[in-house]
């Protein structure tokens, strides 16, 4: 027995030796790429040749200066904002709904999800076909049925930010749902049976049982889909390639417009670190207002 | 098992693993070469497919040379900047109008080559260095002006000839607009395509000495640039350019020029008369050299489809020979039709230009380079089409474009330097 409490498996602390490749790898992986961006925000370097200077923080003082910057920050808030608003309420509905389906459940959960599935290139391409001005679905049908003259939706900006946003939200709205649902299913049903007994309505039960209980499925939601939507991408590259001009460029677009097209890396890094700071800032707040209800709740 | 027991086996397995690895990658048979060219041309285009034939070709010859041909995807110039950057370049490249500001720095010097001599001369502001070195195989070159459509132009009575000056040229357009046809088509979808409004109308509003300026001083011609945006602006409201900015793409803008819905194309050679003659070989298209405010009109060349050789490839010598396989009469005039542009070399080529004659008609004018690629900091060229596009579409004034690209300008004339 002594000889076996001697070795090394049966060391409280023995299992922590596992996790070491996978630090190594999230080190690797993650934080070291973190550290070499932050190294080239500090440098003018312009992404590929073999010359850097020095610059220390002016690529940080000039960000702030940069009208461009701003309107993508802006946009990135706009497209967060209105993504979270959409889809979470729609998911939510949807779960709910399909917790009282009996027969088919199953059919209804890949039906949500397929969209899902679905590569942004497609689904871009065919938001784009539909939106387009010149043989566009929409178009066709305002003006066949209702004879309105073409209309320039990605010409604009607050059309072609509508258009991103109604995209992102519904493509998504598949995997919010089911993470809700699996939420509700966790709900012991004995609650809503006492509920019954109380004679609460359908909706006393939805807003004073379902919704505080599902807390954690809120959490996961809400920040996948803030952390999603901060990164938003493909779709603004597929549907306006950010244009007109700058009007619908998020932080990851101008990102990569201005790491690559203007050739500026050390300046594209200084954004990616203060987006990477403000992603932080904004799920730390999220998490600890939803800990501290989650807390109220117990 | 005690401590030190579990990270000895950790250890060994990693320097199993890794000496695995390491091993699979240096598998390579002595006799096979393997060069990794990546072309700057899409999978469609007819060019690589007759590029991917005489390779083919090439490989009979030399089985000991395997050379794999990477089409284009849309993110090909950032694929090839994160390759450079990451010591890990393809073997030759294509290098897309770039081969000396850009690129040069990697490739080598083709100058010793015999087709060096044969290279067309109005090439040389673009692709040869104070030492008159040359980094690409030039295999077409653009030799642009203003695309139009001649049935449009004759219905209205409308001379091309007769358009010598910006105020000419857009009386013409107003007129055009009048008719019912769009004036100018701007496939703002391959958003690119909108920094030609400039590239065409920057050289006739800047003269020699605030070019001279710009060059050795990295002066912003702020009142030129002011005046550019402010033409554009005024043609945008006075909607003489294509409504959809943002939808239409180079495709579906020759689609529309072929079927006679729009009258001009601001557009290189190959984006516009190529493309459209494809749609439609028997197309009545013509080229109008670009109006001029201060002198005469003028057209603009520059270095259109080339390949260069990394320096760091292990195989530059098997890759000079290839380059020089392409060069031979037979096989350049294949690739020559297939790409159907203007010849960069002087070679006899067994092919004619669909529309020779009517680049014949032009050789008159003087000829400018690429306004960016002479006179803008290496990396100007992405704001350029950007701010084109606030302007024409009406998100940006014409002082909030310029402010940008002065902004843009001055940071990467900056940088530049002091790469330099």
């Amino acid at each position: 027995m002594n000889d076996k409490k001697k070795t090394f498996w049966y060391n409280k602390h023995s299992m922590e030796v596992f996790y070491i490749p996978v630090l190594v790898i999230v080190v690797l992986l993650v934080y070291l790429p973190l550290l070499v961006g932050f190294g080239y925000s500090l440098t003018d370097w312009d992404g590929y040749s073999n010359s850097m200077n020095i610059v220390g923080i002016s690529n940080y003082l000039s960000v702030f200066k940069d009208p461009n910057f701003i309107k993508s920050l802006v946009n990135t808030i706009i497209y967060t904002f209105f993504i979270v608003i959409i889809q979470q309420p729609l998911a939510l509905l949807l779960a709910a709904r399909l917790n009282c389906v009996k027969k088919g459940a199953g059919i209804i959960r890949m039906g949500l999800l397929l969209p899902v599935m679905v590569s942004y290139i497609a689904f871009g391409t065919m938001y784009s076909l539909m939106f387009s001005y010149t043989g566009g679905t929409i178009n066709d049908i305002l003006g066949t049925l209702f004879g309105i003259d073409p209309i320039v939706w990605l010409g604009g900006r607050w059309s072609s930010i509508a258009i991103i946003v109604i995209m992102s939200s519904f493509q998504w709205v598949g995997m919010s749902t089911l993470i809700y649902f699996s939420g509700m299913q966790q709900i012991s049903g004995e609650l809503y049976e006492s509920a019954n007994l109380d004679g609460m309505s359908s909706f006393q039960k939805f807003r004073y049982i379902t919704i505080p209980l599902l807390q954690p499925a809120f959490l996961v939601n809400v920040l996948l889909n803030v952390i999603g939507s901060f990164k938003i991408y493909d779709q603004i590259i597929v549907l306006t390639n950010g244009g007109p001009g700058y009007e619908t460029q998020s932080l990851s677009t101008y990102i990569d417009k201005t790491y690559f097209a203007n050739q500026m890396a050390g300046y594209a890094s200084a954004i990616g670190i203060i987006t990477f700071l403000l992603i932080v800032i904004v799920t730390l707040i999220m998490y600890r207002q939803f800990m501290k209800k989650e807390v109220d709740l117990w | 098992m005690s401590l030190k027991k579990v990270i000895g086996t950790l250890v060994i397995m990693l320097i199993v693993l890794s000496g695995c690895s390491t091993s699979s990658d240096t598998d390579t048979t002595d006799e096979t070469i393997e060069i990794e060219f990546m072309m700057s041309e899409a999978a469609d285009r007819p060019m690589l497919k007759t590029l991917q034939e005489i390779t083919d070709q090439y490989m009979e010859e030399n089985p000991n040379i395997k050379i794999t041909i990477i089409p284009a995807a849309s993110d090909y110039e950032s694929v090839i900047k994160t390759r450079l950057a990451s010591k890990d370049a393809p073997d030759m490249w294509g290098t897309h109008g770039w081969s000396l500001l850009r690129y040069s720095e990697f490739l080598i010097p083709l100058t010793d080559q015999e087709w060096n001599s044969d290279v067309n001369t109005a090439l040389d502001t673009s692709m040869r260095d104070e030492e008159e070195n040359i980094y690409a195989l030039p295999l077409d070159m653009d030799y642009s002006g203003i695309a139009y459509n001649k049935d449009i132009y004759n219905e209205l009575k409308i001379n091309p000839e007769e358009l010598q000056t910006w105020d000419d040229f857009y009386n013409a357009q107003v007129k055009i607009k009048e008719a019912g046809y769009t004036p100018i088509g701007l496939p703002g979808n391959d958003t690119w395509t909108n920094g030609f409004l400039a590239l065409w109308m920057l050289p006739g509003l800047i003269d020699d000495d605030i070019r001279e300026k710009m060059t050795t001083e990295g002066v912003y011609p702020e009142a030129e640039f002011l005046q550019f945006y402010q033409m554009i602006e005024e043609a945008a409201n006075s909607g003489l350019f294509s409504p959809d900015q943002v939808s239409l793409n180079t495709d579906m803008l020759a689609q529309q020029f072929v079927n006679g819905e729009i009258a001009n194309e601001f557009l290189a050679i190959k984006d516009s008369v190529t493309l459209s003659l494809e749609y439609d070989p028997d197309l009545n298209v013509g080229i109008m050299p670009i109006p001029n405010n201060t002198g005469s009109p003028y057209m603009v060349s520059g270095e259109n489809i080339a390949i260069g050789i990394s320096n760091q490839s292990e195989y530059q010598q098997e890759c000079l020979d290839y380059l020089n396989y392409l060069v031979q009469p037979e096989n350049y005039s294949k690739l020559i039709s297939s790409i159907g542009g203007t010849p960069a070399l002087d070679i006899d080529v067994d092919y004619t230009l669909p529309y020779a004659d009517e680049l014949e008609k032009n050789m008159q004018y003087e000829t400018e380079a690429y306004f960016d690629r002479a006179y803008l900091p290496n990396g100007s060229w992405d704001t350029l089409y950007t701010t084109v596009q606030s302007v024409t579409s009406g998100t940006q004034t014409p002082e909030a474009a310029n402010a940008t690209m002065e902004s843009k300008y001055t940071e990467l004339y900056k940088q530049q330097k002091s790469e330099d």
